[in-house]
């Protein structure tokens, strides 16, 4: 039987995910924390706050979305007071039908890439002010290269460029990806 | 299983700062099992594990032989005890702190912040590291507990932030540093498969 707030993020953040952003301020606190591998990676403050927090978050889930089927399901979950622990598998799974990872169209037809993140949601009068979201991304490019360290390294040398542009934009304030890259 | 070299006086590894609020005995026990597990303790892992212990992370992701990514059993506390001493003599000192933690269900979650600052100059592939260079993990840990011991310990912090942040924010330095690891990783590998252990690169 999920509780209260497990619901709640269950619907918040399944609105968000598809890119509905009327959401934020229903169910966020206008101070909302985002803290995640990729905000540490593009930011010197290693965490975004506010809308602008949510909508990057958006645009990320929304990009594994176009580029493979992907499920997100929580396999455990923790709660006390106002803070929700959750342990949840992220699965990307290649489709057909889908162009693959940006950078690397070569991967096998039937990859799946099984991602175990540690989540902790803060609230703050009944909304959610705070996600600390921990992964293991260099572990999830093995993954994606198969295992061969050699072919992560090439990935992450090519994400280089990438990624400091992205760094850049989120210094002047803009949002690094479209919601749905092509 | 005792440690070659002495914690340095500095250093909290092996003694963790609490941090946390209204820590619960669970917590306390599980603090005290992951101390004595890096000072080497003898007798810890019959005092606070069970003999079907299974521990996963990062860094038995890139070692293991399981399947899962996991290490099991005793030997798997001498990797824990292995890996954190190889980490804490490339630097000057290493803060651990236990930041924040939650009980339920005979479960631990816990965040543990570790600080590592004064570089004794090459670490994870990246050489030359300024001195004055200081970086932290967050980490978020589960322990879950049976019949008073430890069976499961899962964490997860992200190796590339901190591979990243040691580079200074060059991931170009980062990505080359880690293609270097790749042939100590595949050594620790083999050594795991033949029943050894040995340092973490």
């Amino acid at each position: 039987m999920k509780s209260e707030k497990s619901r709640f993020l269950d619907k918040c953040y399944d609105r968000l995910y598809s890119g509905d952003l009327t959401v934020f301020e229903e169910c966020f606190t206008p101070d909302y924390t985002l803290c995640i591998p990729e905000t540490q990676l593009m930011t010197n403050a290693g965490y975004l706050k506010g809308e602008f927090a949510a909508e990057f978050l958006s645009h990320i889930i929304q990009g594994d979305a176009k580029n493979f089927d992907r499920t997100i399901e929580t396999v455990r979950e923790v709660e006390q007071g106002d803070t929700v622990v959750r342990e949840i598998l992220y699965t990307m799974k290649m489709n057909p039908n889908k162009p693959g990872d940006m950078l690397d169209a070569n991967y096998p037809p039937d990859m799946k890439i099984v991602i175990r993140l540690m989540t902790l949601y803060q609230f703050r009068d009944g909304k959610i002010c705070e996600e600390f979201t921990t992964y293991n991304l260099l572990a999830t490019e093995l993954d994606f290269a198969q295992g061969d360290l050699k072919k992560a390294v090439a990935k992450i040398l090519k994400m280089e460029p990438m990624m400091k542009e992205a760094k850049a934009k989120l210094a002047k304030g803009e949002l690094p990806f479209p919601p749905n890259p092509s | 299983m005792v440690s070659e070299k002495p914690i340095k006086e500095n250093s909290t590894v092996g003694k963790t700062i609490v941090k946390a609020k209204n820590i619960g005995s669970l917590t306390r026990f599980v603090l005290d099992a992951w101390d004595n597990a890096y000072n080497g303790t003898p007798g810890v892992f019959q005092k606070y594990f069970t003999p079907d212990f299974k521990m996963t992370g990062p860094e038995t992701k890139m070692v293991s032989q399981e399947p899962d990514g996991s290490l099991r059993g005793k030997p798997s506390i001498q990797s824990y005890h292995d890996m954190n001493h190889g980490d804490a003599q490339a630097w000057g000192k290493v803060v651990s702190e236990c930041v924040w933690s939650l009980e339920a269900d005979n479960t631990v979650v816990r965040i543990m912040r570790w600080t590592s600052s004064k570089p004794r100059g090459s670490y994870a592939g990246l050489e030359n590291i300024p001195k004055d260079r200081v970086v932290t993990i967050n980490g978020v840990f589960i322990d879950k507990l049976r019949n008073g011991k430890i069976y499961d310990m899962f964490w997860a912090y992200d190796t590339m932030s901190f591979l990243v942040d040691i580079a200074g924010g060059d991931m170009k330095a980062a990505g080359k540093a880690l293609g270097k690891m790749g042939e100590m990783m595949e050594a620790v590998k083999k050594a795991q498969a033949e029943g050894k252990t040995m340092p973490m690169p």
